[in-house]
């Protein structure tokens, strides 16, 4: 079984109907042959199409896999992965990472609404944009995201971390609805965010590098300096730039919703 | 469709008093006949051959199921269900799509089912609903027992006959159906009525004089099925005294109780709720009612019922997002997601007094086999519920996996086990009796080709969950378990043989009504398929 040498698909040509590639995933194909992995089964619109009709596939057994091309109508890639890694050289559909509990998905360039949606564990990095609904829980359900890292070095839309429990999401710039319905986990916007942030939360951490437009239902408490939150900036700082004045100065501490439990907690950076 | 034979299967046909004999049964136009010239042979060696199911109360269709699919998204998502040559794509979960039920109902060997509880406001949409459920026989009872029509003429049986006659023409329903009698309709001033005497908070009617009064307009217009009920102090416990004086009241009268199981309950809290079905069992074999059982099973289900402020408190134990509604001036609904919980001492008895009461009621022809779909489980569990029935064994294997007070019922000592005779007379035979379907639930001469095959299996759960064949009106829809050809079945009203027309009265009535009463009743258009069974 050769490892490591990593599985290339490049993409043939553009597909206007959406592909639902749930298949593409590296748990799966660390088990397959080359001729396997180009027989496996996506729904390109409503017909059913072997990878190799839309694919280049090389290399065989390894739970790395790159792909390039434009991905933008791809969804579900990597959905309820468990291990390995996938790095997409381009910009990616719906649902990339959905439910995986393991593993690590790299995006060079956009991604779009629902990534990581229901995500409970591994990690999801993102280098452009990223769309609404980011580490969300699906409509109907209780609990959004349960563990695991999302980072997107640009902007997110709308919803980002709704319904959260647990993990961590690190975003450039946020939409409206940050962290609503949160039950755990933390948040990280280092550029603006939208409006009603937290809303509904009941636990859970929302810091905030710019000031916001804070809703009433929010309390102001104090300025201090979290020990955890100097712990997580120097564990992000390993994939994203952090400014040290960020672990060394103050955060004012806001608790709510206080419409909800009003454990959760949203902080402000004061510098 | 072509003439079919049946051969060397092992018939079980409780109607005609067949138990388990080898006969041929002959197929020619759609039904059964004493002789066909057979274009086509089947030979079932081996199997068991029973008529189609009949299923008496299974919600499917209708404004309260479909508002629980919108409530309800992550019950769709985790449950695709793609289409193949035949069939059409739709989700399963416990709110199944309307093709979805029909093909699963098929591939049990069910052919008739039942929608319970159709306000006839929304009639219009349960029949639309109806029409796109493939597969079965259907037909819808109609909601009354909340009626304000009713509550404020109660006192006038003519009136109130005249107007149930035209309100079950108007929604071209099957039964009347009496949710929580005046308990609903109380719900409107946040009150609910405890006990059968009690009088409403603004109207002068009580859940007694309600249950009497639509029993006996269900006497007069000999409608083939008789009052269709559930009872008040649904699921609260120390019910069952209620239950046991609702029992005594309809002494030697014609009644359908349903989903009895929420109405055995003991005790004076949830913390000590014991099972009384022993005491309930009694009372119906003493009696002229027929129950069925409204069986719990674990696991996640959404609960719905005309019940509103039932559907309040369960909201209000559970903490899950809810809906409550109301229609107008017919009455209310609302709707729970529930999970029921092995563990739980609550849940457990629960699922005790069910089989209690189908082992403990003695006449197979009084007990039917439901769990109220999708209340108390999903129709798909229907296997699951027979094997525990037909096997003792099993069901104390089951039951040492609950919690402890399930044991404290008398469910460990009962022996009883049914046979193969006596489920396909709790699940047809007398299922079609008691709806007075005559060309249903039976294979004598005449009666509709719904035919249900079994392989005979010694796991009676896969055996039941599966049909090897069945026949419906005389095509062969189903093959082990699949789904072979899509068939449309009709949908069962009733036939006054003479023209009803509303009392001026119900005229002056509709001032408080959004629509206005021409265009009120349903069309014949939204019934394409129709049996229109006579009354009397």
């Amino acid at each position: 079984m050769l490892m490591g040498e990593g599985i290339k698909l490049r993409l043939q040509k553009e597909f206007n109907v959406p592909v639902d590639a749930p298949c593409i995933r590296p748990d799966l194909f660390k088990t397959l042959g080359n001729e396997k992995i180009k027989n496996l089964d996506l729904h390109v619109g409503n017909k059913v199409k072997g990878l190799k009709d839309l694919f280049e596939v090389e290399g065989e057994f390894s739970d790395e896999i790159t792909i390039d091309g434009d991905l933008s109508n791809f969804k579900g890639i990597g959905h309820k992965m468990e291990s390995g890694k996938i790095t997409i050289r381009g910009t990616v559909g719906m649902h990339t990472g959905a439910e995986m509990s393991g593993g690590k998905i790299i995006i060079e360039g956009n991604a779009s609404d629902w990534l990581g949606a229901e995500l409970q564990g591994g990690m999801i990095r993102v280098k452009g944009n990223a769309g609404n609904l980011v580490g969300a829980g699906y409509r109907g359900s209780k609990v959004g995201m349960r563990g695991g890292m999302i980072i997107v070095e640009g902007g997110v839309g709308n919803e980002v971390g709704a319904l959260m429990r647990r993990g961590t999401i690190a975003v450039g710039n946020a939409g409206d609805f940050t962290g609503c319905f949160a039950t755990g986990g933390s948040i990280l916007v280092w550029g603006d965010t939208g409006e009603r942030t937290g809303a509904f939360m009941s636990r859970g951490t929302i810091v905030l590098y710019h000031e916001p437009k804070l809703l009433p239902t929010f309390k102001y408490g104090c300025a201090y300096n979290p020990v955890f939150l100097r712990m997580l900036l120097r564990l992000l700082s390993n994939w994203v730039d952090v400014d040290p004045q960020y672990i060394t100065g103050n955060y004012k501490r806001y608790s709510g919703d206080i419409t909800e439990l009003g454990k959760g907690e949203i902080l402000i950076w004061v510098g | 469709m072509e003439d079919l034979k049946i051969v060397n299967g092992i018939v079980y046909d409780p109607l005609n008093g067949i138990d388990g004999e080898r006969l041929d049964i002959h197929v020619s136009g759609g039904k059964i006949a004493e002789r066909a010239k057979a274009q086509r042979v089947i030979d079932v060696k081996g199997m068991v051959v029973m008529p189609g199911g009949v299923d008496i109360h299974s919600h499917i269709a209708g404004p309260k199921i479909n508002m629980g699919r919108r409530l309800r998204p992550e019950n769709h998502r985790t449950a695709p269900v793609p289409k193949t040559d035949v069939t059409r794509a739709g989700v399963g979960g416990g709110l199944s799509s309307t093709f979805v039920t029909g093909y699963r109902y098929a591939a049990m060997g069910y052919t008739t089912v039942m929608e319970p509880a159709v306000p006839p406001l929304m009639a219009r949409h349960a029949h639309e609903e109806l029409n796109d459920i493939p597969m079965v026989d259907k037909g819808c009872y109609v909601l009354m027992g909340n009626n304000e029509y009713i509550i404020s003429h109660i006192h006038e049986l003519n009136k109130v006959e005249n107007y149930v006659k035209w309100l079950l023409n108007a929604a071209k329903g099957y039964a009347i159906k009496a949710v929580n009698p005046c308990g609903s309709d109380n719900w409107k001033w946040g009150e609910n009525v405890h006990g059968l005497g009690e009088k409403g908070v603004k109207f002068d009617a009580t859940p007694k004089e309600m249950i009497t009064t639509l029993s006996e307009v269900n006497k007069r217009l000999k409608l083939p099925h008789p009052l269709h009920l559930h009872t008040i102090d649904l699921g609260v416990p120390g019910n069952y005294e209620t239950t046991l004086e609702t029992l005594e009241m309809l002494k030697g009268k014609r009644a359908h109780l349903t989903h009895l199981q929420f109405n055995c309950y003991g005790g004076s809290s949830w913390k000590d709720l014991s099972s009384e079905a022993g005491g309930i069992a009694e009372k119906v074999n003493d009696s002229k009612i027929t129950v069925d059982s409204g069986q719990v099973i674990f696991g996640d289900v959404t609960t719905m019922t005309a019940d509103a402020p039932w559907q309040y408190r369960l909201y209000r134990l559970s903490g899950n997002k809810w809906v409550n509604n109301d229609v107008e001036v017919e009455c209310g609904g609302g709707i729970v997601p529930y999970r029921y919980r092995k563990k739980n001492s609550v849940n457990a008895t629960q699922w005790a007094i069910g089989l209690e009461l189908l082992l403990m009621i003695e006449d197979p022809w009084r007990v039917y086999l439901s769990t109220d779909n999708p209340n108390g489980g999903s129709f798909t569990s229907y296997p699951y519920i027979i094997k525990l029935l037909m096997d003792k064994k099993f069901r104390k294997e089951e039951l040492s996996t609950l919690h402890q007070n399930a044991s404290s019922t008398s469910l460990p000592d009962i022996d009883r086990e049914y046979t193969l005779g006596e489920i396909a007379t709790i699940t047809r035979g007398a299922t079609a009796k008691s709806l007075g379907l005559k060309n249903k639930g039976h294979l004598g001469v005449g009666a509709d080709a719904d035919i249900a095959i079994y392989p005979l299996k010694e796991d009676i759960a896969k055996m039941f969950s599966k049909a090897s064949y069945v026949i419906k009106d005389g095509d062969l829809v189903v093959g082990k378990g699949k789904i072979i050809s899509e068939k449309y079945g009709k949908t069962f009203m009733l036939d006054f043989k003479e023209k009803v027309e509303p009392d001026p009265d119900v005229r002056e009535f509709f001032k408080y009504y959004t629509v206005d009463i021409e265009n009120y009743p349903v069309e014949m258009a939204y019934l394409p398929r129709y049996e229109a069974i006579k009354c009397g």
